[in-house]
C-alpha cells in the first residue's frame, strides 16, 4: 500500500481510517455547546477551564500532530495579530494593547478548534450530514457547515504538502527568517494555500453537485448511527465542564475583560 | 446519447471560446475517443456532455448539447448525474467522503437507495476493482491509482447510461488500463455511451468505435482509430503513440557496479531498507537496490510502493534501517534531501512566486546557496532562459504560475528542480495528462540531464516514456520484500 505521509502527518496513520467511537451527534452537541459558551464566557479564568477541558477532549483523538500544527499555525496567525494591535496601539493611543483583551479571543479561538477537530477529524461526513439535516436547518445552512467541516482535513493535509514542498526546494523557514523576511515568508506559505483552498473549495462543490446533494433528495444512510452510553457520559462531561467554567467566571472573574470581544 | 450541436462555449470572462462548433454524436453503445495537445478544450467537451458547463461554471453555450434527447441546459445537474457517470482526470475532485467505502455508498445514500441495495452496490463495485481489502482506508492515503480506480467504482456502481471519462488511465498501471479497456468493451456491448478524453490512445485500439483530433476548440479530424497509425497527423497535432511497444519487461535490471559499496562509484545504493506503516506489514524488508548514472525507471504495480520508496530516499519519510550511500559516502536519511531531487506529483503545492520566471529565479538562488556556488547575474540569466526553451516556457515567462495550465505547471515543477542541478533526480509520474509534444520534451530533458552524469529515477506508467527515455528498472517488490 503505498501511503502519502500527509495522511500519516495528520494522524491518518494505520491501515484504516479510525472510528470515532463517539456518535457524530454528541459531538456536534458539543461543539454547540462550546461555541455558545464561549462567547458568553469574558473573563480569563472561565476561558482556562473551557481551554484545559477542550484540549483533553481534542487529545483524546490521538492526533497529536496534527494538532501541533494547527496550534503552530494559530500560533502564527495570533503572533501575527499581536504585532498589529502592538502597532496600531502605538500609532494610535486609543487602541488598547492590554494581555486580556487579547487573550480571551485568542482562547476562545483554540476552544472552537479543539471542539471542531475531533468533528472534523473523526466523525463520517456521512453521519455529519443526517445529523445536520436532523436539526431540520434549512440545507442553505446545513450544506455549506457540512462542507467546511469536510475542508479541514484536507486543508491541513494541503498545509503539510506545502511546507513538504518549501522543504524539497532548500528553504529552512527560522523565527528570525520570518522577522527579517515577513513579506517573503508569507508568500511561501500562503500564495499556494490560497489558490488550493479556492480549488479545493471548488472541487468540493462540484463533488456535492454530482452526487446528487440538495435539499430535496432523500436521504437513506446504509450505516445508521447509534446513540450509546459512552455518547450520553460525553455530552454529561460536556455539561459538567460548561458548569465549572460558568462557575469560575462569575465567582473569579466577574470583572470582563477589557476590550474583549 | 450524447449529442452535440454546433456547439460553442465560452467561460465567463474570456474573449476566445474553449469550444467552437463542435458537432459530435456518440451513440449508445459506442465509444469516442477524443485527443488532443494539452488545451485544446477536451475538457471542456466533456464538462458540456455532463452539464457542469454552463450550469456549475457559468458561461454561454451556443448551440445545443443533448443527453439522451434532452438539452443539458435544461436538465438540473443531480438528474444529469443519474444519466451521465463523470471520471475526472484528477478522482480526487469527485470525492466527497472521507473513506472509500463511504465515497462508494455516498451516491446512493442521496439518491434514497435501500441501505441493503446500497450495500450491495459496494460489495460489487469493490470486487471488480479490487478494493475489497481498501475500503476501510482513508481517500488521503491512497496511491494515485488507487483513487482511479475508486472513482471509477464509484462512477460503474452507479450504472449511468452514459460515461464521460477525463484521463481515466493516468494513474493506471500498464494491466488496469488493459482490464479497464476490456470493461469499457463490455460496458459498449450492453448499449453504453462513452466518451473518452484522452492523450494516451494505444489502449483504445481495439475498443474506439470513432477518435475526433481537437485542436484549439475544434474537430479538426474525425474518423476511425486508424487513422492515429498516419505518424504525420500526430505530429501535426502533437499526439502520442497510436501503438507502444511494452518495455517493461526488456529494460535491464538495475546493477550496481561492485557487489559490496567502494569508494569511487557513481550512483546511489541502498542497503538493508526496512519500513513498515504503523500497524501494517513492512512495505521493505531488508531491500537493497542500486541507481546508477542514467535514466531508471521504477516499476511495480498501482500501490506496491513506489512513491513511498522515493520519500524513503529522500528523507521524507523515515525509514526504520537502511543504509544511503551516494558516491560511495554514507549519509544519514536526515541529509539526502540536500543531495536528491525530487518532483512529486502535487505541482499546486510547490508554486510561490509572482512569475514564472521568478519562480527559476528562486530555486538557482537557492541551489547557489546550497551548494555554494557564486555565480553572476548574467549566467544566472542565461541558465533561466535556458530552463525555459528546455520546458518550452519561455511564452509563459511573465504568467503567474498559478494561472498555468495543469501540464504547465508539471512542466515548471521539473524546471525547477533542475535549476539545481541535481546529482540524483526523482520523478513521480512526470508525464501523466501530457500531451506527445510535451512527453517527447520531458524524455529529452531527462536524458540530457542523464548524458551529464545525473541518476535518474522516474517512477511511471508510462509506457512511451519509459520506451523513449528509460535504460533500466528498479522493479517493485524489491529484493528482500
Amino acid at each position: 500500500m503505498q501511503v502519502s505521509s500527509a495522511s500519516r502527518f495528520l494522524g491518518m496513520g494505520g491501515s484504516v481510517a479510525p472510528d470515532s467511537g463517539y456518535d457524530a451527534r454528541a459531538r456536534m452537541v458539543i461543539s454547540l455547546l462550546a461555541s455558545a459558551v464561549t462567547i458568553i464566557i469574558s473573563s480569563v479564568e472561565g476561558q482556562l477551564v473551557l481551554l484545559g477541558a477542550s484540549l483533553f477532549y481534542a487529545l483524546s483523538i490521538r492526533r497529536f500532530k496534527a494538532l501541533a500544527i494547527v496550534y503552530l499555525f494559530v500560533a502564527f496567525m495570533m503572533g501575527l495579530a499581536t504585532l498589529c494591535t502592538w502597532g496600531l496601539s502605538s500609532v494610535a493611543p486609543f487602541v488598547s494593547f492590554t494581555f486580556k483583551g487579547l487573550a480571551v479571543p485568542f482562547m476562545r479561538g483554540l476552544v472552537m478548534l479543539n471542539v471542531v477537530l475531533p468533528l472534523a477529524l473523526t466523525c463520517r461526513i456521512q453521519d455529519l450530514l443526517t445529523a445536520l439535516k436532523g436539526l431540520r436547518l434549512p440545507f442553505c445552512i446545513y450544506l455549506p457547515g457540512a462542507v467546511m467541516i469536510r475542508f479541514i482535513p484536507t486543508f491541513m493535509n494541503d498545509i503539510k504538502q506545502i511546507s513538504e514542498a518549501l522543504q524539497i526546494r532548500g528553504y529552512t523557514l527560522t523565527l528570525g527568517g520570518m522577522f527579517r523576511h515577513p513579506l517573503l515568508v508569507l508568500r511561501l506559505l500562503f500564495t499556494p494555500l490560497l489558490f488550493r483552498s479556492l480549488r479545493t473549495s471548488e472541487e468540493l462543490g462540484i463533488a456535492a453537485e454530482l452526487k446528487g446533494l440538495d435539499a430535496q433528495s432523500r436521504f437513506v444512510p446504509y450505516r445508521s448511527p447509534v446513540w450509546s452510553r459512552k455518547d450520553t457520559f460525553l455530552v454529561v462531561a460536556a455539561l459538567t465542564v460548561v458548569a465549572a467554567a460558568l462557575a469560575c467566571h462569575y465567582l473569579l472573574g466577574r470583572v470582563p475583560a477589557a476590550g474583549h470581544m | 446519447m450524447i449529442r452535440f450541436v454546433k456547439a460553442t462555449y465560452t467561460y465567463p470572462f474570456q474573449e476566445k471560446p474553449a469550444v467552437r462548433g463542435v458537432d459530435l454524436h456518440v451513440r449508445p453503445g459506442e465509444l469516442v475517443l477524443v485527443t488532443g495537445e494539452s488545451g485544446c478544450g477536451k475538457s471542456t467537451l466533456l464538462r458540456l456532455a455532463n452539464g457542469l458547463c454552463p450550469q456549475y461554471f457559468g458561461g454561454t453555450l451556443e448551440g445545443d448539447v443533448f443527453v439522451g434527447g434532452k438539452s443539458t441546459e435544461e436538465m438540473p445537474l443531480k438528474d444529469m448525474s443519474r444519466m451521465v457517470g463523470t471520471l475526472f482526470q484528477d478522482p480526487e475532485q469527485q470525492f466527497f467522503a472521507l473513506e472509500v467505502e463511504d465515497e462508494l455508498a455516498f451516491v446512493h445514500e442521496w439518491r434514497g437507495t435501500p441501505a441493503a441495495e446500497t450495500r450491495r452496490k459496494i460489495a460489487e463495485a469493490s470486487k471488480e476493482f479490487l478494493l475489497e481489502d481498501l475500503l476501510g482506508h482513508s481517500i488521503h492515503e491512497l496511491s494515485e491509482g488507487q483513487k482511479q480506480k475508486v472513482g471509477l467504482a464509484s462512477i460503474f456502481s452507479q450504472e449511468p447510461g452514459a460515461l464521460v471519462l477525463d484521463e481515466p488511465t493516468a494513474n493506471l498501471d500498464p494491466e488496469s488500463t488493459v482490464e479497464l479497456a476490456c470493461r469499457l468493451g463490455r460496458l459498449k456491448k450492453s448499449g453504453m455511451a462513452i466518451l473518452v478524453v484522452d492523450h494516451r490512445l494505444y489502449w483504445l485500439e481495439d475498443v474506439a468505435d470513432r477518435v475526433a483530433v481537437m485542436r484549439e476548440g475544434v474537430i479538426v479530424a474525425q474518423g476511425a482509430f486508424d487513422m492515429l497509425h498516419d505518424g504525420s497527423l500526430r505530429s501535426a497535432y502533437g499526439l502520442r503513440a497510436s501503438h507502444v511497444e511494452d518495455v517493461r519487461s526488456t529494460l535491464p535490471e538495475s546493477a550496481p557496479p561492485t557487489k559490496s559499496p567502494c569508494a569511487g562509484e557513481k550512483g546511489l545504493r541502498v542497503d538493508g531498507l526496512r519500513f513498515a506503516y504503523k500497524g501494517q506489514d513492512p512495505l521493505y524488508d531488508r531491500a537493497s537496490f542500486w541507481l546508477g548514472q542514467g535514466v531508471t525507471a521504477l516499476i511495480g504495480g498501482n500501490g506496491t510502493g513506489k512513491t513511498t520508496l522515493a520519500r524513503l530516499i529522500t528523507g521524507l519519510n523515515k525509514a526504520q534501517e537502511g543504509a544511503f550511500r551516494i558516491n560511495g559516502i554514507l549519509f544519514p536519511a536526515s541529509e539526502m534531501l540536500r543531495h536528491v531531487g525530487i518532483v512529486l506529483q502535487n505541482s499546486d503545492h510547490q508554486l510561490h512566486m509572482r512569475t514564472v520566471a521568478q519562480e527559476i529565479d528562486v530555486c538557482l538562488a537557492l541551489a547557489e546557496r546550497l551548494r555554494g556556488w557564486s555565480k553572476s547575474r548574467r549566467s544566472r540569466e542565461e541558465q533561466r532562459r535556458s530552463l525555459l526553451r528546455l520546458f518550452d516556457l519561455e511564452h509563459l515567462a511573465d504568467r503567474h504560475p498559478q494561472s498555468l495550465s495543469g501540464g504547465e505547471k508539471q512542466r515548471l515543477v521539473i524546471a525547477c528542480a533542475f535549476a539545481k542541478k541535481p546529482s540524483i533526480l526523482i520523478l513521480d509520474e512526470p508525464t501523466s495528462g501530457l500531451d506527445g509534444g510535451n512527453m517527447k520534451r520531458i524524455a529529452k530533458a531527462l536524458s540530457l540531464l542523464a548524458e551529464q552524469g545525473a541518476c535518474v529515477l522516474v517512477i511511471t506508467h508510462d509506457l512511451e516514456l519509459l520506451q523513449a527515455s528509460c535504460g533500466a528498472a528498479i522493479r517493485l517488490p524489491l529484493n528482500g520484500h
